[in-house]
């Protein structure tokens, strides 16, 4: 009899020695769970907004989709064209009476700079109707932007199209000046931009800016 | 009675015990400035920096007449890395030992000068505060790539931190202790002390395996919001050195489990043994 008491004791004691430490660990986690609830649920809710599915992808290495364009009327999808990355060579600016004839970079960063002219992210690329600002270095690709005047003509070329700008107006502005770019226009416009300084040497915050009215090219569309 | 008084103990173990553990591992790695600079070295974070101060400081000399060459010889590698130890060192310290920008700024601004003036360019007062200027440019680039930019906000979390998790640790440890003893006085059977520290140790180790395992399954680690690769790849192998730590914490509780289980088979064995012998003896 007792042998059968011992057996079932030990049976008891190896479903317990399961259940148990998954029942600890299953309430150590509800606790932890409602602690981290109470004290950091908005820092936890804010934060899962910026975790992508996949992580940061830092392995694209930037492509160059330029090619000569077919269109410089009409509309093109957007399923059509290959939207750029940062980095990517999308198109190419000529400027005549600057001498410009250079690549164009998706993003205004200092790899991009150094290349040749950056088209700022945080505006629009050409065909989508609105402020698209490209800038360069005076000691670059821009060092002849000065020479721009109003009615000259400025080219930028896109793989889905070509687009045509006429300079409108230059000024000398503070790059903390609201009114330098805005972003605000409906209508298609380029901003050309390049750091100023009256000396050979040395920077200020002043930049150079030419302003273009849009004159034909063809839309982005959905 | 004294087997739900046990089993609470128990579970009040296992709590105390993982407490511990985390608190244990946050402790050496996060709160560790020693740990932040091993992985600093390991990502070859300083150079990155490097590299990236170095690219805008080639772009601002493309925008004020000073070639890349001589732009790029501004950065020194070493006092970078020597710098950004001091920002770490910042970050865990009230003390304010950051790094040397003025020093630096002071510097570039003589050296710009120098080299202006080796290629016959009059410094006019106009030049001078261009020279300012651009001088400022660097040094405030340097300040945000050599300071980790952002991130430095979390030493107002750090400094308190630290010592509430030396305080938290002293006193998880201590409860564990002090729990185990009660476990001890409530049951004088050895077999079934085993037993409920056996569940509490196993309890611990199944949390740690749990979040090492949903952590690498979900790749939640990699999935880690920075923008900038460098301090993404620093940021990711602090992480995953977190994990390694609570792995040996894991395996420490588990080793600790396997002597109890083995001292428990013992123990049943002998019982075993002298209850087989009792039964002969009747007979």
């Amino acid at each position: 009899m007792s042998k059968n008491n011992e057996k079932i004791k030990r049976k008891n004691n190896r479903w317990k020695i399961i259940l148990y430490p998954i029942v600890f660990s299953f309430l150590t986690v509800m606790i932890y769970t409602a602690v981290l609830a109470f004290f950091a649920i908005n820092y936890i809710e804010a934060g899962s907004l910026f975790f992508s599915k996949n992580g940061p992808d830092f392995g694209r290495e930037p492509a160059k989709t330029y090619t000569e364009p077919k269109l410089s009327l009409g509309t093109v999808k957007y399923k059509d064209i290959e939207f750029p990355f940062d980095g990517d060579e999308f198109a190419r600016l000529i400027v005549g009476p600057a001498d410009i004839d250079t690549p164009v970079f998706y993003n205004d960063s200092p790899k991009e700079l150094q290349k040749g002219v950056g088209t700022s992210r945080m505006a629009y690329i050409p065909g989508q109707g609105r402020t698209i600002v490209m800038g360069g270095h005076n000691y670059g690709v821009f060092s002849d932007l000065e020479k721009v005047k109003p009615g000259d003509r400025i080219e930028v070329k896109t793989h889905y199209g070509e687009y045509v700008y006429e300079a409108a107006e230059s000024k000398i502005i503070h790059f903390e000046d609201p009114d330098t770019y805005d972003l605000e226009p409906e209508e298609e416009n380029l901003i050309l931009y390049t750091c100023h300084s009256e000396t050979m040497v040395g920077a200020t915050p002043y930049r150079l800016v030419v302003y273009c009215k849009f004159i034909s090219g063809p839309s982005l569309i959905h | 009675m004294r087997a739900f008084l046990s089993f609470a103990l128990s579970f009040a173990i296992s709590f105390c015990l993982t407490s511990f553990g985390f608190l244990a591992v946050i402790r050496v790695t996060i709160l560790n400035p020693s740990y932040i600079k091993f992985h600093v070295e390991r990502t070859s974070y300083a150079q990155n920096v490097a590299d990236e101060i170095t690219n805008h400081f080639i772009s601002y000399g493309m925008s004020s007449g000073f070639s890349a060459e001589f732009m790029s010889g501004i950065i020194d590698g070493r006092q970078i890395k020597n710098d950004i130890f001091c920002e770490i060192d910042n970050l865990y310290s009230k003390e304010n030992v950051g790094a040397t920008v003025e020093g630096f700024r002071e510097i570039t601004y003589e050296k710009l000068t120098e080299d202006a003036k080796n290629r016959g360019i009059k410094i006019t007062r106009e030049t001078e505060q261009n020279l300012n200027y651009l001088a400022d440019l660097c040094k405030e680039t340097y300040t945000e790539y050599v300071g980790f930019g952002w991130l430095s906000e979390t030493s107002r979390v750090l400094i308190p931190a630290k010592s509430i998790v030396n305080s938290a640790l002293i006193i998880s440890g201590a409860l564990t202790m002090l729990l185990i003893a009660c476990i001890f006085i409530i049951q004088s059977n050895r077999t079934r002390r085993y037993r409920y520290l056996i569940y509490s140790a196993a309890g611990s180790v199944i949390v740690f395996t749990a979040g090492i395992i949903t952590l690498m399954v979900t790749g939640f680690i990699n999935r880690i919001p920075v923008g900038d690769e460098g301090l993404y790849k620093l940021v990711v192998s602090c992480a995953n050195g977190v994990l390694v730590f609570i792995s040996l914490f894991a395996i420490v509780i588990a080793a600790a489990a396997g002597i109890i289980i083995a001292l428990y088979h013992r123990r049943m064995k002998k019982r075993l043994r002298g209850t087989e012998e009792d039964n002969l003896s009747r007979r």
